[in-house]
């Protein structure tokens, strides 16, 4: 064959020019889906980083479900620190806590039509007994009074069951929820709730859909501007980002729950920049770095003392653009108590040169520390960096071991450390719970533990008193500042990014309709 | 009888590669039973759950039985489940093939066709203007990162003149930027060995006939050399095509294109570590393959080589 | 033919025939001055990184601050000084880069040596294990078993050294094996044989010296070949692990910001770039064109 310049070049460029049209047509295939006009009816597709788990696990649904698609008892205001009537319309304590006697609202409707009646409740507390963690160690027993009252009998007699009623997993469901209707111990279907949503389609580890819930609006005296909300599991945050930019997602929302799994903060001013809507709201959920106070040398309180000398939080805000505050105080002003803690000085300042007499006169210099951090946190590992700058400043020689999760956690388990990041608080709703399983003596996820502080978190958790309760918070807040149990870096954020086709609002992403604000974003009206 | 002997190299190099992939799990020092169990609830699990899965994944067997029985269903195409999603670890590869697939054909076909053009134009000017350049542009092809050169496109196309998207799927504007950086490198490579095949095949005792007979260096080079070169080329060529299994992971990874790369590092941080033994297995299986039917056919084409007897 | 094919990137190391090293050499002399030169640069920068300052001290007012004088190659999310960074960056991948190819300098010789010299069974056998090497793509193997040991122990740069050793390790053995077997037969070999010299012996002192010339230039390609290895590891966040400063590490933490501080990522990727361009063109230059 001859094989001539001239041919070559053609019969290269035919077959290239054809295989890449192959290539094109293959291509179109896998289109993007996303929102369109403003208000009107339609598919809104939201970018989230944790799967739903509809199917359900140990610690039951995810929380987007629990929080978009059940509703709970009561609901929690953080700066009154009063729990609001939400399910219930009102309740009484007995027995110190013992027992609660809850009085429902009448002509609520599960998203299939079913009302909720006390039968409901009593169900939701059997199921949660036999199937929740946190329902084990909470719950006795449930005995329906009449068809909107129930009373629910709790194992210890505490505040903190109260303030239970508005968490998470006490969220109310309908007895459809599991197969047969009402069983216990029967197999899980589908959450079935009284909130705005309802699920109408989920693949496990892709995506989960959902409708509005006619029902709700109705009591709300509201219409859906949507037919469906699609959300996509899309694990990496970038990776969300950058569908949230070329439009294969409409919004993105970080974890409900708070803590991880959230849009990167150093992201949100050019979101902005570039014309897209960023509702952003700060909690009570703050960021600390948390001891190994078991053993050397933060088994001592002034080594503890140093480390929160040395570290100025405004310099750590700023790696996050400054979209986070600084945390002076143990937890955000809103917080119960934190006003009159800060009037009575009980305020974290830097300190360096003091952090660095403290470690002369105390021979802590050059002390070998291992800080460690879970490669999973990409913002944890810059925190970390600045971190370990700062104290080596002062006096201390830290080693910093960045390491994939599964290792950070045996570490952590196994105590083979000496500092880390974590946080304390959580949404609104979590903070009593939070407060217990962060300081109290029993629990297993604590940071700090002491005598005092644990003295004190105990009280708390009992006191229904609500202005005992405040001054009990605010010895509890100096304790901790006297001991240095954790050093508070700052406060996180909650955010929801949407593009500037869809038409939320604050209010409307934070607030529910009768005016509650809550911690968790709300997709109701979109 | 050569091709049997061949063959026969072939079965035992992969049966080396399967014990390296089989290996990897179990040179993960935890149990991975426990590890199972511990993403899927999220919390530790209980002695008797981490019992009850080893003896589902039947890891209290013997190593030689564990492994044979993975070799077997390997060789089927089941690699079992994946640890960390709810699939099945084959289906979650063939999503991702597709993706690759097509980066890979992409690049491929721009870059065989500047390989051929330049390694020939450069090796019928040998060391004039456009051989150096050729050359120079070859080296750099090879010495500059292509997760660097990615970037640095990102920045120029997307960031400053918002040309071309910086990432995501589907469609020829996506492809432009991914496919314009593997082919840098693969070009690079292919043009260097082009070019001295065909400069390799120049030195040989016809090539002077032709030049005696008054031909013009292209024609030399076009109607003779590359006749031959071809035949070497084209195999060499063929043996690119194991690229497709995961070539292009940097690539991927700076463009988040959801192929067999990013997949690939996904796993291992997820530490699932089916998927990770699978993709070993699997471009060393297509390699292994590809290798041997290209050798097997270059005997068949080309009578005069002899492999060391 | 094909076994020549599969030397890897059309690169072909040919043999010097037996003359030891540099004293006559064919080399493309200006490309060996460039690469040296590139890669002599490197290294003073490299050893000068101290002046430029301290790599970690963090100034948060200075965050992401573009080059300028005070920091020729700007600030980074920290506010550490970038040219510093970059330069001890050099050091770092430089030192391992230069351990890891001693190491597999020394696998690959002696496992290839022992393969040629006494081919037979043992031939054989190292031959099929190199074909298993040679079967799964290096990067993709070094990725699983970086990912694999640092599951649990954390990522530690011993672990990366010895993962791309365990790969590396086979040019080495397949160049020493095809020196030997041309080395063997040849009459200094034979005048050692006859007087009564051991296999050992003759392995070590006669045939390995001789076949250094091509070695040191599979070497010096070898070495950027790792630097990239390391780099592309560090990029995916298998390498070297911050605040270690490494040159691939430090351009992933800048992917996210190169919309806003570009520089980040621009300034180590040239440096590699940079590295193995002097280490390839040096290569090549030592290297006979045929």
């Amino acid at each position: 064959m001859k094989l001539s310049r001239r041919n070559f070049m053609k019969y290269a460029s035919a077959t290239t020019a054809t295989l890449l049209g192959i290539n094109l047509l293959g291509c179109s295939s896998r289109q993007s889906t996303g929102g369109v006009e403003i208000g009107k009816l339609s598919t809104v597709v939201m970018g989230y980083g944790k799967d739903h788990k509809l199917k359900g696990g140990k610690w039951g649904i995810g929380f987007f479900p629990k929080v978009n698609t059940l509703e709970k008892l009561v609901e929690y205001d953080l700066e009154k620190d009063e729990y609001k009537p939400f399910l219930a319309e009102k309740w009484e304590v007995e027995n110190g806590g013992k027992s609660i006697t809850f009085v429902l609202k009448k002509g609520v409707k599960f998203s299939d039509g079913d009302e909720l009646t006390a039968d409901a409740v009593k169900f939701t507390v059997l199921w949660l007994t036999a199937n929740h963690p946190l329902g084990q160690e909470t719950f006795e027993s449930a005995d329906v009074v009449d068809d909107y009252t129930v009373t629910i009998h709790y194992k210890k007699a505490e505040f903190l069951n109260l303030a239970k009623m508005a968490e998470f997993h006490m969220s109310i469901m309908s007895p459809s929820s599991v197969s047969p209707k009402g069983d216990v111990k029967g197999e899980w279907v589908l959450p079935i709730g009284t909130g705005p949503l309802k699920v109408a389609d989920y693949r496990e580890g892709e995506y989960a859909v959902y409708e509005p819930n006619v029902y709700w609006y109705e009591r709300f005296g509201l219409e859906p501007n949507f037919e469906k909300l699609v959300v996509k599991f899309i694990k990496d945050e970038d990776t969300r980002v950058m569908a949230l930019r070329s439009g294969e997602v409409d919004c993105l929302s970080d974890y409900c729950h708070g803590g991880s799994d959230y849009t990167p903060r150093n992201q949100l001013a050019p979101l902005r920049q570039d014309g897209y809507k960023v509702f952003k709201r700060g909690e009570p959920l703050t960021w600390v770095i948390a001891f190994n106070y078991t053993k050397e040398p933060f088994n001592n309180v002034n080594a503890r003392k140093a480390v929160d000398l040395a570290v100025d939080r405004n310099e750590v805000v700023k790696i996050f653009n400054s979209e986070v505050y600084p945390a002076e105080t143990l937890f955000i002003e809103k917080a119960p108590g934190i006003k009159e803690a800060k009037a009575q000085g009980i305020v974290y300042k830097p300190n360096p040169d003091e952090a660095r007499r403290i470690i002369k006169e105390k021979g802590y210099s050059n002390l070998n520390v291992k800080l460690i951090v879970d490669k999973a946190q990409g913002d944890q590992i810059l925190v970390s960096q600045l971190v370990q700058e700062k104290l080596n400043d002062v006096g201390f020689n830290v080693e910093l071991e960045v390491l994939e999760s599964g290792a950070y956690k045996e570490k952590r388990d196994s105590g083979e450390y000496d500092m880390r990041l974590y946080y304390i608080g959580g949404t609104d709703r979590r903070f009593y719970m939070r407060l217990y399983w962060r300081f109290h003596p029993e629990t297993k996820w604590k940071v700090y533990e002491s005598e005092r502080t644990g003295n004190l978190c105990k009280k708390i958790l009992g006191e229904f008193d609500e202005s005992k309760r405040r001054q009990l918070l605010v010895e509890f807040y100096k304790a901790v500042y006297e001991e240095r149990g954790v050093v508070p870096l700052y406060f996180d954020i909650m955010t929801v990014v949407t593009s500037p086709k869809m038409d939320m609002t604050w209010d409307e992403t934070f607030k529910w309709p009768n005016g509650y604000e809550v911690g968790e974003p709300l997709f109701y009206d979109v | 009888m050569y091709v049997v002997r061949r063959a026969v190299q072939a079965v035992i190099t992969l049966l080396g590669v399967s014990l390296i992939s089989f290996s990897l799990l179990y040179i993960f020092p935890g149990d991975p039973a426990e590890f199972i169990l511990s993403i899927r609830y999220g919390y530790e699990p209980s002695a008797e759950d981490v019992a009850r899965l080893r003896e589902e994944l039947g890891l209290n067997r013997p190593l030689v039985t564990q492994y044979l029985d993975w070799l077997s269903r390997a060789l089927r195409g089941d690699f079992g489940m994946s640890w960390t999603e709810p699939k099945a670890v084959m289906p979650l590869i063939l999503e991702r093939a597709q993706a690759s697939a097509e980066l890979f054909l992409a690049t491929f076909l721009i870059s065989i066709f500047f390989a051929f053009v330049l390694g020939i134009l450069s090796s019928i000017y040998r060391d004039r203007w456009i051989d150096h350049l050729t050359r120079m542009f070859s080296m750099l092809g090879i010495s500059i990162p292509s997760f660097w050169l990615g970037l640095v496109l990102i920045w120029i196309f997307s960031v400053n003149f918002h040309l071309l998207p910086a990432f995501g799927c589907c469609g020829i504007k996506h492809l432009v930027l991914p496919v314009l950086t593997w082919s840098f490198s693969f070009m690079a490579i292919k043009t260097r060995f082009i070019r001295a095949s065909v400069i390799e095949e120049l030195s040989k005792e016809y090539i002077v006939t032709a030049r005696s007979k008054g031909l013009a260096e292209s024609a030399v080079v076009l109607r003779h050399a590359l006749r031959n070169a071809l035949i070497p080329i084209v195999t060499y060529l063929s043996m690119s095509v194991s690229h497709l299994i995961v070539g292009s992971i940097m690539v991927e990874v700076v463009f988040s294109w959801e192929g067999l790369g990013t997949l690939l590092v996904k796993s291992v941080f997820e530490r699932d570590f089916p998927v990770v033994q699978a993709l070993v297995f699997l471009s060393g299986v297509v390699m292994i393959s590809v290798n041997l039917v290209v050798d097997l056919l270059y005997t068949v084409i080309d009578p005069r080589v002899k492999y060391g007897e | 033919m094909v076994s020549e094919l599969r030397q890897g990137q059309g690169r072909r190391v040919s043999g010097f025939g037996g003359f030891s090293g540099f004293s006559r050499f064919s080399a493309n002399h200006k490309m060996v001055f460039t690469g040296g030169g590139i890669i002599l640069c490197i290294l003073i920068l490299s050893c000068l990184a101290p002046i430029a300052g301290d790599p970690c001290s963090v100034n948060m007012d200075e965050r992401l601050s573009p080059p300028s004088f005070k920091h020729p190659f700007g600030t980074d999310q920290l506010g550490r000084d970038m040219l510093s960074r970059v330069l001890h960056g050099g050091r770092v991948s430089l030192i391992v880069a230069i351990t890891i190819s001693l190491l597999s300098m020394v696998v690959g010789c002696f496992v290839g040596a022992v393969s040629g010299y006494f081919g037979g069974v043992v031939d054989d056998v190292i031959g099929r294990i190199v074909d298993v090497f040679m079967s799964i793509p290096e990067i993709v193997l070094n990725i699983a078993m970086v990912g694999v040991f640092c599951a649990v122990y954390g990522v530690s740069t011993f672990i990366v050294i010895f993962a791309v050793v365990f790969t590396n390790w086979v040019g080495y053995a397949r160049l020493m094996r095809g020196m030997v077997l041309s080395l063997k037969e040849r009459e200094f070999v034979l005048c050692a044989k006859a007087i009564g010299a051991g296999e050992w012996y003759i392995l070590f002192r006669h045939i390995i010296p001789n076949a250094a010339g091509p070695l040191i230039v599979l070497a010096t390609l070898n070495i950027g070949n790792v630097i990239m290895t390391i780099a592309s590891l560090g990029f995916l966040g298998l390498g070297i692990q911050p605040p270690i400063p490494e040159w691939g590490q430090i351009l992933n933490s800048g992917k996210n910001y190169i919309t806003t501080a570009p520089w980040i990522s621009f300034f180590p990727g040239l440096f590699i770039a940079l590295s193995v361009l002097g280490f390839n063109i040096l290569g090549e230059g030592l290297n006979a064109e045929s």
